[in-house]
């Protein structure tokens, strides 16, 4: 069984050495630009790992409301199940794997390799943890708690992503319960909390009771979800097909979705800050920029949907710019929400006349539309010309609205 | 109804088709050859699915080049494996085709959803349908519309004998009004859909001429 073992995770290893590497030849600007923003140049080696583990250290430090320890952990557990959500199919394993769940391979047998993949999947994050327990070891008294509460909070995060390779929902249901358990463990220095919080976050996985209750939920959810459809008027079929192209890649879209509908928070929040000056308009121009290369990722994924079907679609009477077009129009329209939280503070405190604004408000639909181009047209150099689309954007919007 | 003049493919340097020529008129024609030849090639290049190196194709008199929309009003194209979206059911295809089409989901094609016993599986998504469900709703789409020329490539594979009976019989109900040329190594269905056989390779030394007189 070893041996079948270390054969299978060399295999999802190698699988996920592949496509992850795909994705970063794709992405590598993106992961340089990151590293620049979350690893300023010239910050010392103690204060980057003291900031990098600054979340954990946190949570585990004494005099913490219950309350507070709930949201936090929620917080970091959700970080950690985005990070395996994004890379599902990565992490599982690809098409292999369905072939394999037909052999005769126990379950725990295949949680055991799934758990080995996840670990090396999480190397990125499990640096803060490290760093968070070795300067626990270092708190006095309470270092033995501290460590142990680090611990249980990485199982019950292996637990939440294990959860979402499983595709169950009841296992982050039972997660979430664990952090309960966990925050009041925390907030009471309780050493059995500490110890009932994994087990119960382990129990999800007991016996496959989540397993067959999250379906059981899926078909009551999706019967009654069906009843409610049959109420309503269908949406347009494009518009359908679109948004189950995205819905393919919901964790994908939802994470660049929020990401510049935070990107525009974020912005309004600054511009609040600066009181309305001179650096208002060009910071949410920046925003607008920043919220178009993020929403330009949604194109990748509908052309790559519509490539199933271009064959064929070129036998029926359609124009060929049928789904460009809509989806151009489809990101627009989702681009229009963060354009719209944009708007608000500019028009309210009258940044620039409403002509400007309106110009400006029209020259990022311009520009979320103009993105499919680099995208869709760039090939390896995608993600480096829908930058330069985007910087020269910018300026340019700069200087029309500084005239 | 259906008219070739020229028509030539390559990839890379091997050649496909050589300024190949023919016209075929109302009736039931099976493509035919050894694997690799060119079928799949010929019937892609004849919906306009794949671009053609050379020639020109008429379907019902509109040249598919300069008139690409009309006449892929009166073509209908089934092929080998489904076109469809992993997450599209077999309703959102029959339903996205009739609106690109501009017609409805004719009584011949829900009829023919009844015949394949599709009726359960219309809400299934293609990713959970088997192969022989997923052919059968792509030849019901090639039933929607007003199609002259109906151009399906191995039709009868994977398909039932209940089904390929029904396929069958259907050919030879439309063979007086519609062009409909399939490719197939399946000569019992040929022979059931009364099919005149057309050997791609005779076809392919036949160049310059107007007129393949079907077997």
């Amino acid at each position: 069984m070893p041996r079948l073992f270390f054969r299978l995770l060399a295999m999802r290893m190698r699988w996920y050495a592949a496509t992850t590497g795909r994705v970063l030849l794709r992405h590598w600007l993106w992961c340089v630009v990151a590293a620049n923003f979350l690893i300023p140049p010239g910050i010392p080696l103690p204060t980057l790992a003291r900031a990098l583990a600054l979340p954990l250290t946190e949570l585990v430090a004494p005099g913490r409301a219950p309350l507070g320890l709930l949201l936090h952990l929620l917080a970091v557990h959700a970080f950690a199940a985005t990070w395996v959500a994004v890379q599902r199919d990565a992490v599982s394993g690809g098409p292999f794997m369905r072939y394999v769940v037909t052999l005769p391979l126990s379950r725990s047998a295949r949680r055991g390799v799934d758990l080995a993949v996840l670990a090396a999947t999480d190397n990125l994050w499990l640096v803060p943890f490290a760093i968070a327990v070795a300067l626990s070891a270092y708190s006095g008294g309470e270092a033995a708690y501290r460590i142990a509460a680090l611990a249980a909070t990485l199982f019950i995060a292996l637990t939440a992503q294990l959860a979402i390779l499983e595709r169950t929902p009841t296992a982050l249901i039972v997660a979430a319960i664990a952090d309960i358990a966990l925050a009041h463990g925390l907030g009471a220095r309780n050493w059995l909390a500490l110890a009932v919080a994994p087990a119960i976050a382990a129990s999800a996985f007991y016996g496959d009771w989540a397993i067959g209750f999250s379906i059981a939920a899926r078909h009551a959810l999706r019967t009654a979800a069906s009843k409610r459809y049959g109420l309503l008027p269908p949406p347009p079929l494009p518009l359908l097909i679109q948004g189950k192209a995205l819905a393919a890649h919901s964790a994908s879209v939802a994470l660049r979705i929020g990401a510049a509908i935070g990107l525009a928070i974020g912005a309004d929040a600054l511009v609040d800050l600066f009181s309305y000056d001179s650096r208002s308009l060009p910071t949410i121009i920046t925003a607008l920029a920043g919220i178009a290369i993020l929403l330009s990722g949604v194109y990748r994924i509908l052309a790559a949907a519509h490539r199933t079907m271009a064959h064929y679609l070129r036998t029926l009477p359609v124009r060929p710019a049928y789904w460009p077009l809509r989806d151009m129009a489809l990101v627009a329209g989702v681009g229009a929400l963060p354009l719209l939280l944009l708007s608000i503070p500019a028009a309210t405190h009258r940044l620039a006349a409403s002509a400007t604004l309106l110009g400006l408000a029209g020259a990022d639909l311009a520009l979320l539309a103009a993105m499919r181009f680099p995208v869709t047209h760039g090939g390896r150099h995608a993600v480096l010309l829908t930058v330069a689309l985007a910087g020269l954007w910018s300026t340019a919007a700069m200087a029309a609205v500084a005239r | 109804m259906l008219r070739v003049e020229g028509l030539s493919k390559s990839y890379g340097e091997k050649r496909i088709l050589d300024r190949v020529s023919f016209a075929l008129g109302a009736g039931v024609f099976a493509l035919q050859g050894a694997n690799g030849i060119g079928k799949s090639t010929l019937l892609a290049l004849l919906v306009g699915a794949e671009p053609a190196d050379g020639g020109d194709i008429w379907i019902d008199g509109r040249n598919l080049r300069e008139e690409p929309r009309p006449a892929r009003r009166l073509l209908s194209y089934a092929p080998d494996e489904s076109p469809a979206y992993p997450f599209m059911t077999g309703r959102e295809l029959l339903d996205f085709v009739a609106m690109i089409k501009k017609a409805r989901v004719a009584e011949v094609a829900l009829g023919l959803v009844e015949g394949f016993a599709l009726g359960a599986f219309l809400d299934t998504r293609f990713s959970d349908l088997s192969l022989g469900s997923q052919k059968k709703f792509v030849l019901c789409a090639a039933w929607i519309g007003e199609a002259r020329v109906m151009l399906l490539d191995e039709p009868s594979n994977g398909l039932d004998l209940a089904a390929r009976d029904l396929l069958a019989r259907m050919f030879r109900a439309e063979a007086r009004s519609r062009t409909i040329v399939f490719a197939s190594h399946d000569a019992e269905f040929v022979e059931t859909a009364g099919a005149a056989i057309i050997a791609l390779e005779t076809l392919l030394t036949y160049r310059a001429a107007s007129g393949v007189a079907p077997t």
